[in-house]
């Protein structure tokens, strides 16, 4: 049943893919904005979804060994195309018809602006258009004046305008705000990441020493004299460690990144939550590689497994939760100058509430509901299932750990919201 | 858009700041004054129902005492700080070089720091990689781009952060205090420079404490005293009323 569903939701998620590459594109890399390139922008939409349609073909495949691969490639490749099909001409649909009826026209042979003008028939056109129209009862005709009669395919053509606006933003903005902060927010990071690095030889491998050593300590702490009965103990502490400092470092940072910042914030005006969210970024960055590194020496081990292809999703919850604390805190911290005290208590107590240094399994069933409705415990618990125990994550548990980090980072970017204004001026 | 369309146009602003006693404010010390309560803080008003407005291609000077509110208003112009009463409308790329030299980040080189400064005022890598040449020009800094900031003078700082205002080549300039500690040489290139800018059409507004900077450079001139506009008018005069309170 868990797999089905799992099957089910990864062809979703894929034939959205299009769609979600197309916005990426467009809106982070400010690629094919302009008008003539939206269809170039659709298919390079479409190519990037490509991966995520193999993967399901791959989790298919292991999901249903028993099923016939051609027949599943196939079904796949159908679905997909038809997926990447009905959104191209999501766009392109309208503008096709036109040029097909200009060439059209044209194939009669040539002629100048005005003979296609008069052969193109905008009227007949137009009363094709409103007879169909008053025929669906859109539109009613009196008098020889049309009047509109209900507004049900005005919405529909209003929500799809909506959604057009999430790829492209609107003209009247001018070159729009969020390619310019997209400069900004490039900047910080690489300034985010030369910070750090700055004089180090190891580089960015710096970031994998701490959470090394914190294994080390425990390992040795809880195999030697504590007797922890959980089976390759280190490896299980590997595989926690780094969703618990990816949090832990974020957080600190990014608490003080505004306060660290003063100068900037008080003497340009630009969103001030980029400043916090670099950090992020940069920790974010950190982490990816730390779990690279994890994967490729598991791997190495020869403990891959296909459920790795969620890891990524639980990577974008944590990176939800840690973006809407790590704002909030940051925000805190300008007003009341103990919050960086106060988070480093938080989070030393919170270290032991997450199944880092034991297992999920070792809490007593009692206290077991309590543990999950932390969205952190959830996500180190359900590496540790991919990764420590090879097993399914558990979809249900996944979802209400998402939908939390939902709220919590909806709720913490409101906060923020608020305090914003009042922000430069308390610095 | 005509030659006198408003840059910028304040309309009944007022700025009231909290000011905290004591700080920094901790979560600690607001709980125990929520307890006693005892008040940590005053409201004081750092402007009073400032109005003006600033024609495209005109340059405002603003003198007054210290602490009469002269940066406080720049940052309104900036849309640094929201106003707490009226409105500030602003047409136009706004480079706010406010104490800019000094917020160049240590560790940095020159061109490092001009790489970021420049995405905060809106320009794409490219750009300032196009612009960078030119501003190691103008700052006299050539040679010097590649070495950390710690190791700049004030006066190096200070050149390097004007050369890069003047060439994001913003619709709206803020210059506070900027042109202090140039020396003469430097302070002539300003001059030319600015007046440059001006005949392209950008809007500038200078605080100042060197009145012959203001005589020199400004159109009409706004005297602050207190969060109050004292006196507004052409610089000369607005300068003689200055010279004639600080007298007093």
């Amino acid at each position: 049943m868990n797999s089905q569903l799992y099957f089910i939701a990864g062809l979703t998620a894929a034939c959205y893919a299009p769609f979600v590459a197309h916005v990426i594109l467009t809106r982070v890399f400010g690629r094919y904005a302009a008008e003539d390139e939206r269809q170039s922008g659709c298919l390079a939409g479409c190519a990037c979804g490509l991966p995520a349609a193999a993967a399901v073909f791959f989790a298919g495949r292991s999901l249903f060994p028993a099923g016939d691969p051609f027949s599943l490639a196939v079904y796949l490749a159908l679905v997909y195309g038809l997926a990447a099909y009905t959104y191209f001409h999501f766009f392109n649909i309208s503008e096709t018809s036109r040029r097909i009826k200009l060439l059209t026209i044209l194939s009669r042979g040539d002629m100048d602006g005005r003979e296609l003008a008069a052969r193109y028939d905008p009227w007949g056109a137009l009363r094709r258009r409103l007879a169909r129209l008053s025929g669906l009862g859109e539109l009613t005709e009196r008098e020889g004046r049309f009047f509109l009669a209900r507004r049900r395919l005005l919405m529909c053509a209003r929500a799809v305008f909506i959604l057009r606006s999430v790829l492209f933003p609107p003209e009247r903005t001018g070159i729009n705000a969020f390619s310019r902060h997209r400069e900004l927010f490039r900047a910080l990071l690489v300034r985010g990441f030369k910070a750090k690095y700055k004089n180090s030889f190891l580089g960015i491998f710096w970031s994998l020493l701490n959470p090394l050593l914190n294994v080390l300590v425990f390992a040795v702490i809880f195999t030697f004299i504590l007797k922890l009965p959980v089976r390759e103990y280190p490896l299980y502490l590997l595989c926690a460690i780094f969703p618990w400092s990816f949090f832990n470092g974020a957080l600190t940072n990014s608490a003080v990144a505004i306060v660290e910042d003063a100068h900037f914030v008080k003497n340009t005006a630009f969103p001030v939550a980029l400043i916090p969210l670099a950090v992020i970024a940069v920790n974010f960055v950190n982490f990816i590689v730390d779990c690279s590194i994890l994967l490729l020496v598991l791997a190495a081990m020869g403990r891959a497994n296909i459920y790795w292809v969620f890891l990524p999703a639980i990577c974008l919850v944590e990176l939800a939760l840690v973006c809407g604390l790590g704002l909030l805190c940051a925000g805190a911290f300008v007003k009341f100058r103990d919050v960086n005290f106060i988070l480093n208590f938080f989070l030393r107590l919170f270290f032991y509430f997450c199944p880092v240094v034991y297992t999920l399994g070792m809490v007593p069933s009692g206290l077991r509901a309590l543990y999950l409705s932390n969205p952190l415990a959830v996500i180190i618990d359900q590496f540790t299932c991919i990764l420590y125990q090879g097993n399914a994550p558990d979809a249900g548990l996944l979802l209400l750990a998402a939908g939390e980090s939902a709220v919590i980072c909806g709720a913490c970017f409101w906060l923020f919201n608020r305090m914003k204004p009042t922000i430069p001026e308390r610095l | 858009m005509t030659h006198t369309a408003c840059a910028i146009s304040l309309s009944g602003v007022s700025k009231r700041f909290r000011l905290i006693h004591e700080p920094p404010l901790t979560l600690q010390k607001t709980v125990h004054h929520l307890v006693t309560g005892k008040k940590s803080y005053e409201d004081i008003w750092a402007l009073n129902d400032i109005s003006f407005t600033v024609r495209k291609g005109e340059t405002l000077g603003i003198i007054g005492a210290n602490a009469s509110g002269k940066t406080t208003l720049l940052r309104l112009i900036a849309g640094i700080y929201p106003a707490t009463q009226g409105t500030v409308r602003c047409e136009g790329r706004i480079a706010p070089s406010l104490e800019l030299g000094a917020g160049f980040l240590n560790e940095f080189t020159a061109a490092e720091n001009l790489g970021l400064y420049g995405a905060v005022f809106g320009l794409t890598r490219k750009q300032v990689a196009a612009k960078l040449g030119p501003i190691a020009r103008f700052a006299g800094l050539e040679g010097f781009m590649d070495v950390p900031v710690r190791q700049f003078s004030m006066g190096m700082r200070m050149r390097l952060a004007f050369a890069l205002a003047a060439e994001v080549q913003p619709d709206i300039l803020l210059i506070d205090e900027m042109l202090a500690v140039g020396d003469i040489a430097f302070k002539e290139k300003c001059f030319r420079r600015i007046a440059e800018l001006k005949s392209s059409g950008m809007t500038l507004v200078l605080v100042s404490h060197t009145m012959e900077e203001i005589e020199q450079v400004c159109d009409r001139a706004i005297l602050l005293e207190k969060g109050s506009v004292a006196a507004m008018g052409e610089c000369r005069a607005v300068v003689a009323r200055y010279r004639e309170r600080m007298a007093r």
